[in-house]
């Protein structure tokens, strides 16, 4: 492709924010932010007033029939995510998504008060989830767009790292540990199934998993030819923050204020060639965001440590010391020893993710984190959140297949 | 004071390191009057070697022939109940390495028979804890001491971090243990008749002890009353398996695993509704890794009991450092290594052996006592069961 890709972006939130930032740093021949779009329209004025955009408009639709975009950029709650994907689609646009694929977020008519992660079986979640994947996956093979699946985790320096060093190791990936958890999420959105699609494991459990499932699958394809899947999932959820002792505690520095979604959670995944994988996700954490990956190999050991990283590290008596200077994604404190992160967006793969998904337009390819691992990764989680309500161990070829 | 006198029962590895733990509490507190073991000879070597007056042949004889106040129990784990049982009958206080107990077959179990394949975990259980129903009543009506040699509970970093909870008072709400190395040499432990289980039972334990200790210890403080675990949920596996691994011309990591486990993961459901996290395992290279993170509600903390960073080397060539010893199962000296400087004192050994005496001679229950002994034991077996039968296994009736 000649010529710049020209992008729209759909939603002027926190993800869009991070999403403009990495589209900021390519420069304006290979790509564009052409128009955004938001409710209230008014926020999408802003956005684009404040980030230079040509062009705000009120939806999607909207935007599509009024405005030339190569490529759509969907930063918008996660139970927009499948109808937005087969829509722009369906108009021929590429389209780079942010995770997850999509979930379960209630039945047709349900109000954000109904509390349905606490009404609705899990089982019913996971034929639903798995009917709106396939919709997807329909409209993404017949439409033959670009797609791009928003696993930063995939693109954070540190994980490609890892990988390129487990690849020349050549020895097989034994176990995979991986967490990402912190302090928890402020935004209402994640403490309710009926627009985030589950809590800890969904919101932020879907990236060491899809850090860990990616591995598996490119070690099989690299050593044989065909990537090693999943195969089984035991899961244990729960509600930390529910505990009495912790209720009565005056002050909370952990968020509270979870509906009907899980604080913390645990998937212990087995491969087919009988490979594990434990990937656990918190919002129970302190100390800012906790973000690994570290694989256990028959020839070596690796950790990618994502978020904190030891490439500086301070130390401050007090928290007034280093001002307004930025630290780290939810630490509590400046005081005492810190690892700020020198370039947070670059190490957690930000920029290089929708850095990405342009080339990818642009050289004629998918992206490299796509379609298949976002759906390997939305149906694992579900079928997680059957193991964990039913209490026993899910078989994952049906779901998978 | 009163002078603990110590009888040991078993020669093996285990007894070394107790020996170079026991030296350290010098001769006002303890003595180590005897040694016995299945071969009279190597009895009588080990007491010389280690300056031991007297040796024999069981510990029947030993206690007989002697005056012992303690035994320390270092003999295989299927020895363990039919002793505390002989010596808590013969009213002396018992150390007791891990474990108290486990399955390791019947008397009429066929030789060869790879128990750990044919016998269900369900079985196994009952019987378990059948037999340490039998260990609990002779201990108890003897009214002697039962002290449960799990260091973890003693090495100075989980010591610090439990000094630091108590300190910060917040909810102990997750906790996430391991233990894990490459793989031990001997056959002892990969076979179920002889280890009474694989990475679980024979490395899982340690974090699992420390982790029930740690809220065991926390509801005491809250409520006089120890909060234990309500349910497991366990996933096993055989890395060591796994065809492609197998094909690899050389292998670091130990192989020939029997019919035991060599990677484990338990999570525990706590009657609070905390969570543990507890792995053990056989596949990790670069030495052995032994932590335990507390996540609280106002706090953090870590300990790192080995590796940690109190030493940090590097050399360009393995044989740079020589015969100088760096840490427990690493595979080079060369590079960037995490040199051990004390292991014993980082892992807790003698100081375990302190509290033993000296709750011995104060009579007052050992940090690490009968009720965590057996709550390990009770919660592995079960973990066992919920990995075979593929579910979540409530422990209310399992701990009764």
């Amino acid at each position: 492709m000649t010529g710049p890709v020209r992008i729209g972006l759909i939603g002027c939130g926190f993800s869009a924010g991070l999403h403009i930032e990495g589209y900021k740093k390519l420069p304006p021949e290979q790509c564009q932010i052409v128009a955004v779009c938001g409710v209230p329209k008014e926020m999408a004025d802003k956005f684009a007033h404040e980030h230079h955009i040509a062009a705000a408009y009120g939806s999607m639709e909207e935007m599509l029939g009024k405005v030339q975009v190569d490529a759509v950029d969907l930063a918008v709650p996660n139970y927009l995510h499948a109808p937005f994907i087969v829509e722009a689609s369906k108009a021929g646009k590429h389209v780079f998504c942010e995770k997850p694929l999509t979930g379960y977020f209630g039945p047709p008519g349900a109000k954000d008060e109904d509390l349905i992660g606490l009404k609705v079986s899990k089982r019913t979640m996971l034929e639903e989830a798995r009917r709106q994947v396939d919709l997807v996956m329909e409209a993404l093979k017949s439409s033959g767009i670009k797609f791009g699946y928003a696993e930063n985790w995939v693109y954070a320096p540190s994980y490609v790292k890892l990988w390129r060093l487990a690849k020349t190791a050549g020895g097989t990936i034994l176990r995979i540990e991986a967490e990402e958890s912190h302090s928890g999420s402020h935004a209402e959105y994640a403490k309710r199934w009926r627009l985030s699609g589950g809590g800890s494991l969904m919101v932020k459990g879907s990236h060491p998993l899809g850090a860990a499932l990616q591995l598996k699958w490119w070690e099989g394809e690299h050593k044989f030819g065909k990537p090693i899947r999943a195969e089984s999932v035991l899961c244990e959820t729960g509600h930390l923050t529910w505990i009495d002792a912790f209720k009565q505690e005056k002050t909370h520095y952990l968020r509270t204020g979870w509906q009907d979604v899980e604080d913390w959670g645990i998937i212990v995944v087995k491969f087919e060639d009988g490979s594990v994988a434990e990937v656990k996700a918190a919002d129970t954490t302190l100390g800012g965001v906790h973000n690994y990956c570290e694989a256990y190999l028959s020839n070596a050991r690796l950790r990618a440590n994502i978020n904190p990283t030891d490439s500086c590290v301070a130390y401050a008596p007090e928290t007034s010391i280093f001002g307004q200077e930025y630290i780290v994604e939810k630490i509590e404190t400046k005081a005492g020893w810190t690892f700020p992160s020198p370039d947070e967006d670059w190490h957690q793969g930000y920029p290089q993710e929708v850095a990405d998904f342009v080339a990818a337009i642009r050289e004629d390819r998918q992206p490299i984190s796509g379609a298949t691992l976002a759906r390997e990764v939305t149906l694992v989680l579900y079928a997680a959140y059957v193991s964990a309500e039913e209490g026993r161990r899910v078989d994952l070829k049906p779901i998978l297949a | 004071m009163t002078k603990v006198r110590v009888g040991i029962v078993g020669y093996g590895n285990a007894a070394r390191f107790h020996m170079r733990a026991w030296r350290t509490l010098g001769t006002e507190r303890c003595e180590i009057v005897a040694v016995c073991g299945r071969s009279k000879d190597k009895a009588a070597a080990f007491a010389q070697q280690h300056g031991i007056p007297q040796s024999f042949a069981t510990m029947d004889e030993m206690l007989a022939s002697v005056e012992v106040d303690a035994v320390d129990l270092i003999v295989p784990n299927h020895m363990h109940a039919p002793l505390i049982i002989e010596a808590a009958k013969a009213g002396k206080h018992i150390i007791c390495e891990k474990h108290l107990t486990g399955y390791f077959g019947q008397a009429d179990t066929p030789e060869g028979e790879q128990i750990g394949k044919t016998i269900p975990k369900r079985d196994m259980l009952d019987k378990v804890r059948a037999q340490i129903d039998g260990v609990s009543r002779a201990v108890e009506q003897s009214g002697v001491r039962f002290c449960y040699a799990e260091n973890w509970v003693y090495a100075p970093a989980f010591v610090k971090l439990r000094r630091l909870a108590d300190a910060a008072g917040g909810t102990i709400m997750r906790i996430q243990a391991e233990e894990s190395h490459s793989g031990s040499p001997s056959i002892y432990a990969k076979q179920w008749r002889t280890s009474g289980g694989g990475s679980l039972v024979l490395k899982g334990s340690h974090p699992l002890g420390a982790v029930l200790q740690l809220k065991q210890s926390e509801g005491e403080r809250r409520s006089g009353k120890p909060i234990r675990p309500a349910s497991v949920m366990c996933e096993v596996g055989n890395l060591t398996f796994i065809e492609s691994l197998k094909r690899e011309p050389k292998h670091y990591i130990k192989m020939d695993w029997k019919d035991v486990e060599d990677w484990g993961i338990m999570v525990l459901r706590f009657e609070d509704g905390s969570v543990a996290e507890i792995v053990g395992g056989d596949t990790a290279l670069g030495g052995v890794h032994n932590y335990l993170e507390a996540y609280l509600s106002n706090a953090r903390i870590r300990a790192n009991i080995n590796p940690n960073d109190s030493c940090v080397a590097y050399a360009p060539s393995p044989e740079i450092f020589a015969d100088e010893y760096i840490t427990e199962k690493i595979e080079t000296k060369a590079g960037w290594t995490l040199p051990s400087p004390e292991e014993d004192w980082n892992q807790g050994y003698p100081q375990e052996l302190l509290d033993f005496v000296t709750a011995i001679a104060d009579d007052r229950p050992p940090i690490s006592g009968f009720m965590l002994a057996r709550d390990v034991t009770l919660v592995l077996y079960a973990a066992y069961v919920s990995a075979e039968e593929g579910r979540r296994v409530e422990l209310g009736s399992v701990l009764g």
